[in-house]
């Protein structure tokens, strides 16, 4: 690794400034490009420069760039800047740095991009878009690249933080979607010390790597957490569809209003997709290491944050399913790789979240295991077909089906065709009749009790 | 250099054309979007070896982001398009169109939508392109040449008559048991079907049964549907690398054309066109050009090029595309036997409904089913997944589909027209014909019969109207006719409303029969280029 200088873009941001106390660690000098002129040379570290330019015009900073070896890229146009600023700033300046790093020799590019551009549901979600498009730049720049794609950012000053505060401070507690949809906040230190780790490791070119904190809760669990942070006392929760609240802001902001909202129709995205990080192999990126959600708050976590689970807890949870689905299904028990990857397909899309209470009820019990799935899969199978449950249940049949040797459980007959075939699949018939009666009646009960607003 | 020629697209249409040209010694520039997928894995697995072999398996079959897993909910069709064929239906930024009784689909690809295709080469008949201003021999002759380029295989069976006979017609390609049988079955009853107007035979497909030029024979690898690993079968993109080793030939990958600019006497002096990495605007120099970008964005282009030389709000009328049936079916015979998922996937027989005149004859692709992902059917069934999965593992080998293609018209409310915005969209309107639905009412009837004299059952309720658009033979909205008239196309390509523009794809068809059109594309557009260049 060489000790030559390093370039940071974005260094007067939140994560910049933060970046660059961590970046300190180094022992290497620090080149932080400054386009507003924010960034006092007084405050800064020692062996830190400041190169004043601007991102789009690399005229301004080439020269900077040309004994730097490795740039990490912060700047980004976020929140309710236009769609047309988020390409500009996001996608036009990420080609335009790397244009100039290729002109002036860098070898290495830590790119942060962003959780979001996992979302499967990207609706209006320009700076998404945007990430996404610089993205693949940076991919097929032909440097060592790295792409860092952290959850939401807190710490003192976090413009996310303060944009849920609003949020959470409200008479009721605005929870879109319903507030099922779990987030993974990290800590800007946490964040500023992995991206310190992957340059000091020399970590490129790199994969991308998720950075996310210790803690996995629901949204509405953080609103209500982010609430007493403040003093306020735990507030009722009132689910508001998505679309309710996404097709208004999409209008305001085509007809130029999106500045008076509270959130952007694309900031809704994170009310309608997980934003959780997978694990990532950087020592400063362990749970055990990471400032906890709790503190990041400033609140006793026991008493505030019930729903707070580690990343570790919410894998286990869904091998776990997982395990239990393919036994209900196949009869087998799945590989690391199965677990792996509905872990991901959990985490990844929305379609498997639970979309009511009663959704809620149908997974719990089928998770149990044994009579308790072939009952739940019987009764969805009839009155509740388009059920978080059966979404996951035909996932973990997708996956198995890619997957060497479980698809010959899924596409091989029983045996040669003939009278004993037939005989076990009328039992078989009749088996899931008497399934689907036991499950109608272990199950009607319980939704009734919940549209009756008994508790569970 | 100069080209005798710019074409603008690299679908079957461009390609096919483009090659003619160069053959006969012109120069020619191809102007693309040109987007491009990855490579396809391990090309000497089998479709199981690739369950097998693959580190991710479910990032190939069900994509990175789960797009190709189908849920419960979900409104899409049985089969989806995998994740590794995404990149074919991909659009540039900026990319949008409006529409109305029609699900258009659009490629930007190199190769365009053919790299999707199922590879079936349906010689139209003279009695379908009666309407075709031209003889019928002229675009026969074309078919001759594009089976020599890309080498089709078949047979001369029941199915002759429908589909005309050409030259370098190859063997068929090796049946799958279930095939075999329902060809086996229908011999026992086919002058009972014949009697009744149904007729089967083997498609015809340009997928190889022995090595031809310099691809290899189908290695039944049963990897079709996931992409071909070995090029045995035909994608377009092939014939645009054959362009490329001629010294004539320049690709320019990487540009939107937006429209063309014109000159006195309304002519063709250039291209404006958008370059995708800076998002400045291109322009190319062009005295002739070959609209082959597909018949919807060709139609774009054209409707672009009239706004920009100041034309008034022009709607071209005429949109045409086959209405497709799926008929999902059960072969009795064929229960609780296993299958061999080492054969070729998509439709090795066909089977022809005749009618009282040309465009009622309807023509069905029989394919066995194999190896799709079976767990967007499971969830249909009625039962809980755990028997739903056990009951299908039985009946998985008998699973078949008929897919049924309806000719259709020109008519003056199907039409498309550019919105009003900065950056125009198309905008689509399409109206089925109003006798549409007892037409495939009675096919359906047909071919379900014809199906149960085979030993099949159609399962109640399962057959599936596909919307409009979903076929992707779309055609008609600037159509050849032999006589004068404002936007239409002269015989030999050329538009009568912007000379030195010839309109080489599906966009000049004046009709469009009940068969995949993608065959008599390509010999059009190498006819256009005979005739012209």
């Amino acid at each position: 690794m060489s000790g030559r200088a390093v370039f940071v873009t974005g260094a007067s941001g939140f994560v910049g400034r933060r970046l660059l106390t961590a970046l300190a660690r180094l022992g290497r000098p620090v080149v932080a490009l400054d386009r507003s002129g924010a960034l006092a040379a007084a405050g800064l570290p020692p062996q830190t420069t400041v190169c004043r330019g601007d991102l789009l015009t690399p005229a301004t900073y080439v020269a900077a760039l040309r004994g730097c070896d490795t740039v990490l890229h912060l700047a980004a146009a976020t929140g309710k800047a236009s769609a047309a600023d988020h390409h500009r700033v996001n996608v036009e300046g990420t080609a335009a740095l790397v244009a100039a790093c290729q002109e002036a020799g860098v070898q290495q590019l830590l790119f942060v991009s962003s959780i979001a551009v996992t979302f499967a549901d990207q609706i209006g979600y320009h700076y998404a878009a945007a990430k996404t498009a610089a993205e693949d730049i940076v991919r097929r720049s032909g440097l060592r690249a790295a792409i860092v794609r952290p959850t939401m950012i807190f710490g003192a000053g976090s413009p996310v933080e303060a944009g849920l505060a609003k949020l959470a401070l409200l008479p009721v507690i605005v929870a879109p979607g319903g507030g099922r949809v779990r987030v993974q906040p990290v800590h800007v230190d946490d964040l500023a010390a992995c991206l310190v780790e992957i340059v000091a490791r020399d970590r490129f070119p790199g994969d991308v790597i998720e950075i996310g904190g210790p803690d996995v809760l629901p949204i509405a669990a953080l609103l209500q957490a982010i609430r007493a942070s403040r003093g306020g006392r735990p507030g009722r929760v009132l689910p508001v569809p998505l679309a309710l609240l996404r097709a208004p802001a999409l209008v305001a902001e085509r007809v130029g209003l999106g500045a008076v909202l509270p959130v952007t129709a694309g900031q809704l995205a994170s009310f309608a997709n997980e934003s959780t990080a997978q694990p990532a192999p950087l020592e400063a990126a362990q749970p055990a290491r990471m400032i906890p959600l709790a503190r990041m708050l400033g609140i006793d976590a026991a008493v505030a944050t019930p729903d707070v689970v580690t990343p570790l807890a919410v894998a286990a949870d869904t091998d776990h399913e997982c395990r239990v689905f393919a036994r209900h299904l196949l009869d087998i028990e799945p590989d690391a790789y199965v677990l792996g990857a509905y872990r991901d397909a959990v985490a990844r899309v929305p379609a498997l979240l639970p979309a009511s209470a009663f959704d809620d009820v149908l997974l719990a019990r089928a998770r149990r295991g044994g009579l308790w799935t072939r009952l739940a899969d019987a009764y969805a199978a009839l009155f509740a077909r388009d059920s978080a449950l059966r979404r996951r249940l035909v996932m973990v049949l997708a996956i198995l089906e890619t997957r060497a040797p479980f698809h010959h459980h899924i596409d091989t007959p029983d045996g040669r065709p003939g009278a004993a075939l037939w005989l076990r699949t009328a039992a078989r018939v009749v088996a899931a009749g008497l399934s689907l009666a036991a499950g109608v009646l272990v199950f009607v009960p319980l939704r009734l009790a919940g549209a009756l607003g008994r508790p569970r | 250099m100069t080209p005798a020629v710019t074409v603008i697209g690299s679908g079957a249409s461009g390609v096919h054309f483009a090659l003619t040209v160069l053959k006969r010694g012109g120069r020619v520039r191809l102007l693309d979007v040109g987007i491009q997928g990855a490579a396809q894995p391990l090309p000497d697995a089998s479709l199981n070896d690739l369950k097998a072999q693959l580190p991710a398996p479910a990032d190939y079959f069900l994509g990175t982001r789960f797009q190709g897993a189908f849920l419960p909910g979900d409104n899409d069709e049985y089969y989806g398009i995998p994740p590794g064929k995404d990149y074919i239906f991909e659009s540039p930024a900026g990319f949008g169109h409006a529409s109305d009784g029609f699900a258009p689909l659009f490629s930007f690809a190199r190769g365009g939508l053919g790299e999707a295709w199922t590879a079936g080469c349906y010689p139209f008949t003279a009695a379908e392109v009666s309407a075709f201003p031209f003889p019928y021999a002229d675009l026969a002759a074309q078919y001759d040449e594009v089976a020599a380029r890309i080498g089709v295989t078949g047979v001369e069976d029941d199915l002759t008559p429908f589909l005309p006979r050409h030259a370098h017609l190859l063997p068929p390609l090796r049946l799958d048991a279930h095939s075999a049988r329902l060809l086996a079955d229908y011999e026992r009853v086919r002058g009972r079907l014949n009697a009744g107007g149904v007729f089967v035979g083997r498609t015809r497909v340009a997928t190889l049964s022995q090595p031809f030029r310099d691809r290899p024979a189908c290695s039944y690898s049963g990897r079709c549907l996931w992409g071909c690993p070995t090029g045995a079968l035909y994608t377009p993109s092939r014939t645009l690398r054959e362009c490329q080793t001629y010294e004539g030939f320049e690709y320019v990958p990487g540009v939107e054309v937006e429209h063309l600019r014109l000159g006195a006497g309304g002519r063709v002096t250039a291209i404006v066109a958008r370059q995708l990495a800076s998002g400045q605007d291109v322009t190319f120099a062009a005295d002739r050009v070959a609209l082959a970008a597909g018949a919807l964005v060709s139609t774009r282009i054209f409707l672009a090029t009239l706004r920009h030389a100041g034309s008034g709000a022009v709607r071209l009328a005429g949109l045409m595309d086959n209405r497709q049936l799926l008929v999902p079916f059960l072969n009795l015979k064929m229960l609780g036997r296993p299958f061999d998922p080492n054969t070729y996937q998509y439709h090795l027989l066909g089977m022809g409904v005749t009618g009282d005149g040309p465009d009622d004859y309807v023509h069905g692709q029989i394919t066995t089913l194999k190896t799709a992902l079976v767990h967007p059917v499971l969830q249909r069934l009625p039962f809980d997944l755990a028997t739903a999965t056990a009951l299908f593992r039985n009946l998985h080998g008998a699973l078949g589909l008929v897919n049924v293609n309806f000719a259709d018209t020109r008519r003056p409310d199907s039409y498309v027209e550019l919105t009003a915005d900065a950056r125009p969209r198309l905008s689509i309107r399409y109206v089925p014909d109003g006798g549409e639905a007892p037409r495939i009412a009675a096919a359906l009837r047909r071919v379900k019969r014809a199906l149960w004299a085979l030993g099949c059952v159609v399962p109640p309720g399962m057959a599936h109207l596909r919307p409009m658009g979903a076929s992707v033979h779309y055609a008609g909205t600037l159509p050849m006719t032999a006589g004068p008239g404002a936007f239409t196309t002269a015989p030999h390509g050329e538009s009568r409303d912007v000379p030195g523009l010839f309109l080489v794809d599906g966009a000049g068809f004046p009709s469009l029969p009940a068969k995949n059109l993608t065959f008599t594309l390509m010999a059009n557009a190498a006819r256009i280029a005979a005739a012209a260049f």
